[in-house]
C-alpha cells in the first residue's frame, strides 16, 4: 500500500512542475525585440542651417594607450597596499574593479562604422528618477535637465568644445563696458501649439526666474540682471546693474529654457509648453515619458529620432540588465563601479569625458566676519573653527595624494583637481601650473606648525551622492602616513545638504559640483558671504579679482585674474578641490552621436540617432 | 457573524488610523522634506521657503495631517509631487501588484502544499532532506539576491527573459506576459518554500497522533488515511499561514519589484520616499496596511470556515 502513495504525490509533483514549466516557456519570448518600421520620408540631407557637424569618429580613441595606463595604475595601487594596512577590504575592493576597468578600456572602445546618420525610430533612454517639469525648477531628478532640453529651446548652448553656440538667440552683442546685451533671436521659431516665439517670451522667462519669491536655483545667479527690453519682436535688450563678461555663459543654463510669455507656473509642472525638438505625447512621472518629434523645429535636419522614451528606473542593477538585454539604448551616468558588467559585450559602448564637476573637501576657514550677519543665525556667538589655522589645511593639501583618489574613488576616470574649482577644459584654466604632489615630510611640517606635532585626530563628514564617500575613503587612506587619522562620518543622503553640509556641526566635510564656467564656480563657491560659500572663505582681493574679470573686455587680462584667483587659492586651500570626475554614458552599438558632454546638465539628445 | 464582522472591520478602521498618524509622525520626523530633496545642493535659505511654500510644507504638521485625512476619507488623495493626481496613479499600480501576488499564490500554494504533504508523509527519507534544505535556502536568500540570480541566468547567460518590465508605450503587462515571469517566481521561491515547511511539519505532528495511528491499526489504505484524517487536519494551520502571507508579501514586493522596475505599488513606495513625496508615500503606505488588514481578515473567516469549532454564530 505504501507504493499507492508513494506514485501519486509524485505524479502530482511531475504534473505540476511541468505545468510550470511550460508556463514559463510559452511566455519566454525574445528579449523584446522592437521591430517599428518606419517610413523615413527621405528629408532634405546635408543640412544647410547646422550649427556645427559632430565628429563621431572623435570618441575613437587609441585603445592600446590607454591599456596601458590603466595596467600601470593597478601596479601602483597594489603597491599602496602593501604600504598602507589598515582598511584593506577597500583596497582589496578597488584592486579588483580597476583589473576589471582594463577590460572594459579593451572592449568598449566606440568602434562605430562610419556610417551616415539615419533618421526614424524610437530611442529609449534610461534615467534614474524624474521630477516636476517646470524647467525654472529642475532640480536633481535626472531627467529634469534632459527633459527641458528636448521639450524647450535653449537661449543659448555649449557645444561639445565648451564654445557657447547660437541657439534661439541667433546672434547677440554687448556694449563696450559690457553692461547691456542684446540678443537677436532667429524668426520663425514656433512653439508646439504654433505660436510664435518671441522676444516677450525671452523676457518673461527670465523674468519669471529673477522674480521675488521665485524658487529657481538660478535666480542668484543672475541677479545682475536690472532690467529687459524687448524693443521689438526679435530683440531682447538686458541692461545689467555692473559690467559682467560672464552673462552668455549663464544664459547656458538648464534653468533657462523658454516659456511661453504669461505661463502660470503651475501649468507647468506636469505639461509641456515648449518649442524644443520634441514635443511630450505622454507623461507618468514614475514610469515613464514620451515624445514625438517636433516637426517644426528650427534645426534643420535635427532631431533624428521620430520619437523618444524617457524610462524611470530607481535601481542601477536594474537599469544596466536592461541596456544589456536591449530593453533600452541608452543609460546615462552609470556608477563607474558597473562598468565591469559590460566588460566583454560587444554591444555595448561606453562614451566618456573629462569634466569640471568636482568632488571636494570642505575646511571651514573662520566664523567671525558671519557674526551679526543676517541669514547666518546657526553661527552667532561661535568661536572660530581648527580649521582657521592655514598651517592645517597647508597639511591636508600636501598629504592627499590626489592621484590615488582618482584611482580608488573614480576608478582612474577623471583627472585630479589642484583646489579650486576652474575645470580643465576651462579657458581660464592654468595649466602651467602642476598637480600639487603628495608630501609627507611637508605635510607633518604643516601639521608640527600648526600646533599638532604628534598628529591629529579628525572626523570628516560625508554621504553617499556623487563621488563623495568613496573619495573620503580614499582621502582618509592617503593622509594616514603624515599622522592624520580620519574617521569617516558617512550621513543620511537626502538631508545632507541642509544638516550637515555649511553647518557647524561639521567643519571637515565632503561636497560635489556640477561643472560650472570658470567666473560661476568661484562667484558661487568661494566669493565672501554668499550663500554656498561653503569652508566660509573671505578674501578681499579673491572677490575684487572677480569683480575685475567681470569688468574686463580683455580676454588676456581676465585670464591674468583668473590666474591669480587659483594662486590665491591653491596658497590659501579653504577647499580641497581633489579630483574631476568624469561624465559617462553607456548605449548600445546601435546608437549613434551619443557624445559624454562635459558641462553641466548638456545632453544634446537631438544628435542622437538610430541604426536601421 | 455579523457581529463579529462588524467589530472586526471597526478595529479594522481603528489600526489603519493609528497607522496613518504613525506613518504621518516617522515621515515628519525624518530629516529632510520634499522641497530640500528637489532643490539639494542648490537649495538656498530663500528657494527653499519659496518651494516649501509652493507646496504647502510651511502648515503645521497637525493641520497638514488633517487636511490629507479628511481628503483621503472623501476619497481625495491629493496631488503627487509630481503633480499628478494621487488617486489616478494607485489603482493600476495596485492591480499590477496584485496580478504578481495572485500569479506567485496560483504556483506556490498547490505546489508547496503538495510537495509538503508528501515529505510530510515520507519524513527523513532522500527526497523530505534534498527539498526541505531546498527549502531552507530559497527563505534564507534575500529576495534581492533571488531576483538577480534569475536575471543573471534566464536574461543575461540564456537571453530567454526580459530582464525589467520595461515597455514601450502601448504596451500593457497583460499583452507581455513574459515580463510577469521572474517578479513571480522571485516571490515564489520564497513563499513556496516557506508554505512546504509549514505544510510538512503540521502533516508530520498529525501523523504522530493517535487517531492516525488508529486508523493505520484498523487497516486503512494509507492513501485514505492521508486523505482523510491527515490532509484536513494539517491544512487549517497551513491556511492559516498562508492568508497571513498575502500582507508579508506586499511588503516582499517593494524589493521585488524595484529591482525589475516592475510598476507596482511597492516601487511606487521607493518612488516617493526617494523624492520625499509625502502625500504619495502616505498614500501608498496607507494602501498597503489596508490590503494586509483585510487579507488578516479573510484569513480568520477561512479559518473559521474550515474549522467548525471556532465558527461563529
Amino acid at each position: 500500500m505504501w507504493n499507492l502513495t508513494r506514485a501519486r504525490p509524485f505524479a502530482l509533483i511531475v504534473a505540476l512542475v511541468s505545468i510550470v514549466a511550460f508556463a514559463a516557456i510559452g511566455c519566454a519570448a525574445e528579449p523584446q525585440v522592437v521591430e517599428k518600421i518606419v517610413e523615413v520620408e527621405k528629408q532634405v540631407e546635408v543640412p544647410v542651417e547646422v550649427v556645427k557637424e559632430v565628429e563621431v569618429e572623435k570618441q575613437v580613441e587609441v585603445p592600446v594607450e590607454v591599456v596601458k595606463e590603466v595596467e600601470v595604475e593597478v601596479e601602483k595601487v597594489v603597491e599602496k597596499e602593501v604600504a598602507v594596512e589598515v582598511v584593506k577590504e577597500v583596497e582589496v575592493e578597488v584592486v579588483r574593479e580597476v583589473e576589471k576597468l582594463v577590460q572594459v578600456e579593451v572592449t568598449a572602445v566606440p568602434s562605430l562604422p562610419n556610417l551616415e546618420p539615419q533618421f526614424g525610430g524610437t530611442l529609449r533612454i534610461g534615467f534614474l528618477d524624474q521630477g516636476q517639469l517646470d524647467p525654472m525648477l529642475a532640480g536633481l531628478s535626472q531627467a529634469q535637465s534632459p527633459y527641458g532640453e528636448i521639450a524647450y529651446d535653449s537661449i543659448v548652448m555649449y557645444w561639445y568644445d565648451g564654445e557657447i553656440t547660437p541657439w534661439a538667440v541667433e546672434s547677440w552683442s554687448s556694449s563696450d563696458d559690457l553692461s547691456q546685451y542684446t540678443f537677436n533671436l532667429r524668426a520663425g521659431n514656433k512653439f508646439h501649439n504654433g505660436n510664435a516665439l518671441t522676444s516677450a517670451d525671452v523676457k518673461y522667462t527670465l523674468d519669471r526666474i529673477r522674480a521675488e519669491g521665485s524658487a529657481s536655483p538660478l535666480k542668484g545667479q543672475i541677479s545682475y540682471i536690472d532690467t529687459i527690453d524687448t524693443p521689438d519682436e526679435n530683440t531682447v535688450v538686458l541692461n545689467l546693474g555692473a559690467p559682467n563678461a560672464f552673462l552668455m555663459g549663464d544664459m547656458t543654463d538648464y534653468h533657462a529654457r523658454i516659456v511661453p510669455n504669461g505661463i502660470a507656473g503651475e501649468t507647468l509642472t506636469n505639461e509641456e509648453h515648449g518649442s524644443g525638438p520634441y514635443v511630450m505625447t505622454s507623461h507618468n512621472p514614475t514610469e515613464r515619458t514620451t515624445f514625438e518629434k517636433f516637426t517644426d523645429y528650427w534645426r534643420e535636419g535635427r532631431p533624428y529620432a521620430d520619437e523618444v522614451v524617457f524610462f524611470y528606473i530607481p535601481e542601477q542593477i536594474t537599469r544596466i540588465e536592461a541596456l544589456k538585454t536591449g530593453a533600452l539604448d541608452v543609460v546615462p551616468t552609470p556608477p563607474i563601479a558597473s562598468l565591469g558588467a559590460f566588460a566583454g559585450n560587444p554591444e555595448i559602448r561606453i562614451s566618456d569625458t573629462p569634466s569640471a564637476d568636482v568632488v571636494v573637501i570642505d575646511m571651514h576657514t573662520a566664523y567671525s566676519h558671519l557674526q551679526g550677519v543676517d541669514g547666518w543665525e546657526k553661527f552667532q556667538g561661535l568661536p572660530d573653527p581648527i580649521f582657521a589655522n592655514k598651517n592645517l589645511r597647508k597639511a591636508m593639501q600636501y598629504a592627499v595624494d590626489r592621484d590615488f583618489v582618482v584611482q580608488a574613488a573614480q576608478f582612474g576616470r577623471g583627472s585630479p583637481a589642484n583646489d579650486h574649482p576652474v575645470g580643465v577644459n576651462d579657458q581660464y584654466y592654468w595649466d602651467e601650473q602642476p598637480i600639487i604632489k603628495q608630501d609627507i615630510e611637508r605635510a607633518k611640517q604643516y601639521l608640527a606648525d600648526a600646533g599638532y606635532p604628534d598628529g591629529i585626530e579628525v572626523t570628516l563628514n560625508t554621504s553617499d551622492i556623487g563621488f563623495q564617500l568613496e573619495a573620503a575613503l580614499a582621502f582618509k587612506e592617503s593622509v594616514a602616513a603624515a599622522g592624520i587619522n580620519v574617521e569617516i562620518a558617512t550621513h543620511d543622503t537626502a538631508s545632507y545638504w541642509e544638516a550637515q553640509w555649511m553647518d557647524p556641526c561639521c567643519p571637515f566635510v565632503t561636497s560635489n559640483w556640477g561643472g560650472r564656467p570658470a567666473n560661476a564656480a568661484i562667484d558661487v563657491q568661494l566669493r565672501g558671504g554668499t550663500v554656498w560659500n561653503e569652508s566660509f572663505y573671505n578674501n578681499p582681493r579673491l572677490d575684487e579679482l572677480l569683480d575685475l574679470a567681470a569688468a574686463s573686455p580683455d580676454l588676456n587680462q581676465r585670464k591674468e585674474y583668473f590666474r591669480e584667483m587659483q594662486e590665491i587659492l591653491i596658497e590659501d586651500v579653504p577647499v580641497l578641490y581633489l579630483a574631476y570626475s568624469p561624465v559617462i554614458w553607456a548605449h548600445r552599438d546601435n546608437v549613434g552621436g551619443v557624445q559624454a558632454h562635459a558641462a553641466l546638465a548638456h545632453w544634446l539628445i537631438e544628435e542622437w540617432w538610430l541604426l536601421e | 457573524m455579523a457581529r463579529f464582522l462588524i467589530v472586526r472591520i471597526a478595529l479594522i478602521v481603528v489600526t489603519l488610523l493609528a497607522v496613518s498618524l504613525a506613518i504621518f509622525s516617522l515621515i515628519e520626523f525624518a530629516p529632510g522634506d520634499a522641497a530640500t530633496v528637489i532643490l539639494g545642493q542648490a537649495a538656498t535659505p530663500e528657494n527653499t521657503k519659496a518651494l516649501r511654500e509652493r507646496m504647502g510644507l510651511d502648515k503645521p504638521p497637525y493641520e497638514r495631517y488633517l487636511n490629507w485625512i479628511t481628503g483621503a476619507l472623501r476619497g481625495d488623495l491629493g496631488v503627487a509631487a509630481s503633480g499628478k493626481e494621487i488617486s489616478g496613479i494607485v489603482p493600476g499600480r495596485l492591480f499590477n501588484s496584485a496580478l504578481l501576488a495572485v500569479g506567485a499564490f496560483l504556483i506556490a500554494v498547490p505546489l508547496g502544499l503538495s510537495m509538503g504533504v508528501l515529505v510530510g508523509v515520507k519524513s527523513d527519507t532522500l527526497i523530505d532532506r534534498f527539498l526541505t534544505l531546498g527549502g531552507l535556502v530559497t527563505i534564507s536568500l534575500p529576495e534581492f539576491v533571488t531576483g538577480i540570480i534569475l536575471v543573471l541566468v534566464f536574461s543575461s547567460t540564456l537571453g530567454w527573459l526580459p530582464s525589467s518590465s520595461i515597455m514601450l508605450p502601448g504596451e500593457t503587462i497583460i499583452g507581455n506576459p513574459q515580463v510577469l515571469v521572474m517578479p513571480i517566481l522571485t516571490v515564489t521561491g520564497a513563499l513556496f518554500a516557506y508554505i512546504l515547511r509549514m505544510a510538512r511539519a503540521n502533516v508530520i505532528e498529525v501523523m504522530e497522533s493517535n487517531y492516525v495511528r488508529t486508523a493505520i491499526l484498523k487497516g486503512l489504505p494509507m492513501r485514505t488515511v492521508v486523505m482523510r484524517h491527515v490532509l484536513p487536519n494539517a491544512m487549517l494551520p497551513t491556511i492559516t499561514v498562508i492568508a497571513n502571507n498575502v500582507g508579508w508579501l506586499f511588503g516582499g514586493l517593494i524589493i521585488i519589484e524595484n529591482l525589475f522596475a516592475y510598476p507596482g505599488m511597492g516601487s511606487l513606495l521607493i518612488q516617493a520616499i526617494n523624492a520625499r513625496d509625502i502625500r504619495l508615500l502616505q498614500s501608498t503606505a496607507m494602501v498597503i496596511a489596508a490590503v494586509y488588514a483585510f487579507s488578516n481578515l479573510a484569513a480568520d473567516l477561512t479559518y473559521g470556515w474550515l474549522n467548525p469549532r471556532v465558527r461563529l454564530a
